[in-house]
């Protein structure tokens, strides 16, 4: 159990960002949470592809030396990309958002649009 | 090791958590930025320097950044709940019962027979001194093997760059004379700044070059590369945001370019034989443009965002 405990903490990480995405009331905790929830998944990630005794994925002279598994790497490092192109896209609609409603709070708004 | 991971890795928990609690907008983008360092040191304790490079680049530093522009106008607002709903919770916490009780299955950590190590991993592990020839198989991996995927990936940011301008809607001329009125007028920060962004420079152009035998490349470069046009900003004319539009499509058309070059010649999309004939020179030849492609689009979109979401959160003020 012990050995898996990183395993654990990504979950725990995952449901707190999925809490803050379905729970919150205001898109500035939503889109955070995004960034919560992709941190877990990228944490599960790393943490499959380590090995005990590996060293990090470069080439040296050595006869079987064990390297930790370069494939999640790589595939991680551009999800990192593409996780700040979502950032920021969002974060220009929450700004348009509150451009034309004063809030980003999601009963604020509805109030504003019924008054 | 697996101490300080686990110590790390709570650490990360605890900041995650406390995220969930927080009313204010500034404190909210200062723990999300603190809990991009922590993540780092962990991709760091599981040997992932690329990643841990990336995040300490894009997460800790730029994401902060436009956090930060979009903070100083909604510091008023504040990040109430209404009520506090039961069921939200109560769904969460079954889903992580759930994905923990898939969990048990998992290998352990650090276990290398499991099916992560075992399949196309070790093919790199095993081929790529012979087949590429460079010391790093991330970059390898990045620019050589799913050279059509990072193609995508480069992409993606520049679609991200075209929905932010479209979405804000920014013209020139506005954000001209926005920015002239907002210059800081300190000495002491003016010096500074300039005296360490030589030093910038010279770091990113050395991540940009050494990419193939050390951590780093054209992502991460191009990000540190961007944090100079964003420091320069404060004390400077704003330079003209659509050369950025420019340079953002020429660092993008030069890596389909490679594409395009070889498909002329009669060999499949990005390869990179076209060059020379020897093998390992003609992969190396082909890396380096590619990387250099990545990191002139990736240093172009990102200060093109920054200056796009600054003047628009300037303008609502």
């Amino acid at each position: 159990m012990i050995s898996q405990s990183i395993y654990i903490i990504a979950v725990l990480i995952c449901i707190t960002g999925l809490y803050m995405v379905i729970a919150s009331n205001n898109y500035m905790s939503k889109i955070i949470g995004l960034g919560i929830f992709q941190n877990s998944i990228l944490l599960f990630y790393i943490a499959l592809g380590k090995a005990t005794e590996g060293i990090p994925p470069i080439y040296i002279k050595k006869i079987d030396t064990i390297y930790s598994s370069p494939t999640p790497q790589v595939l991680m490092l551009t999800a990192i990309v593409v996780g700040f192109a979502t950032l920021t896209t969002a974060l220009a609609i929450a700004m348009r958002i509150y451009k034309h409603h004063g809030s980003l709070d999601i009963i604020q708004i509805k109030n504003n649009d019924n008054a | 090791m697996d101490l300080l991971l686990l110590l790390f890795g709570t650490l990360l928990l605890a900041l995650s958590i406390r995220l969930a609690f927080i009313t204010s907008i500034i404190s909210l983008i200062f723990y999300i930025s603190s809990s991009s360092i922590v993540i780092t040191i962990c991709y760091l304790l599981m040997d992932a320097p690329d990643v841990a490079m990336t995040e300490a680049a894009l997460g800790a530093c730029l994401s902060t950044i436009i956090l930060l522009c979009s903070g100083h106008v909604l510091r008023n607002e504040k990040l109430t709940r209404h009520k506090f709903s039961i069921i939200h919770l109560l769904g969460c916490i079954a889903l992580g019962i759930v994905m923990l009780y898939a969990g048990l299955d998992l290998p352990l950590y650090g276990d290398i027979n499991t099916p992560v190590h075992q399949h196309i991993s070790k093919y790199f592990i095993d081929n790529t001194q012979a087949e590429i020839g460079i010391p790093s198989f991330v970059a390898a991996i990045l620019a050589s093997y799913r050279g059509y995927d990072t193609l995508g990936e480069t992409t993606v940011i520049i679609t991200a760059l075209l929905s932010v301008f479209m979405i804000i809607n920014s013209n020139n001329e506005e954000f001209k004379e926005q920015n002239n009125d907002q210059m800081l007028d300190s000495i002491i920060l003016k010096k500074v700044t300039f005296f360490i962004i030589g030093f910038i420079i010279i770091f990113g152009l050395y991540i940009q070059l050494n990419g193939e035998i050390s951590p780093g490349g054209g992502f991460q470069s191009g990000t540190i590369l961007a944090s100079i046009v964003i420091a320069r900003s404060f004390f400077s004319t704003p330079i003209d945001i659509r050369y950025f539009y420019y340079i953002a499509i020429f660092g993008l058309s030069i890596y389909t370019s490679v594409g395009i070059i070889s498909l002329l010649d009669g060999l499949t999309f990005l390869d990179y034989r076209v060059f020379t004939n020897n093998h390992h020179t003609s992969q190396k030849i082909g890396i380096f443009i590619i990387e250099c492609g990545i990191g002139i689009s990736i240093f172009a979109s990102m200060s093109a965002l920054y200056f796009l979401l600054s003047s628009f959160t300037k303008r609502i003020k």
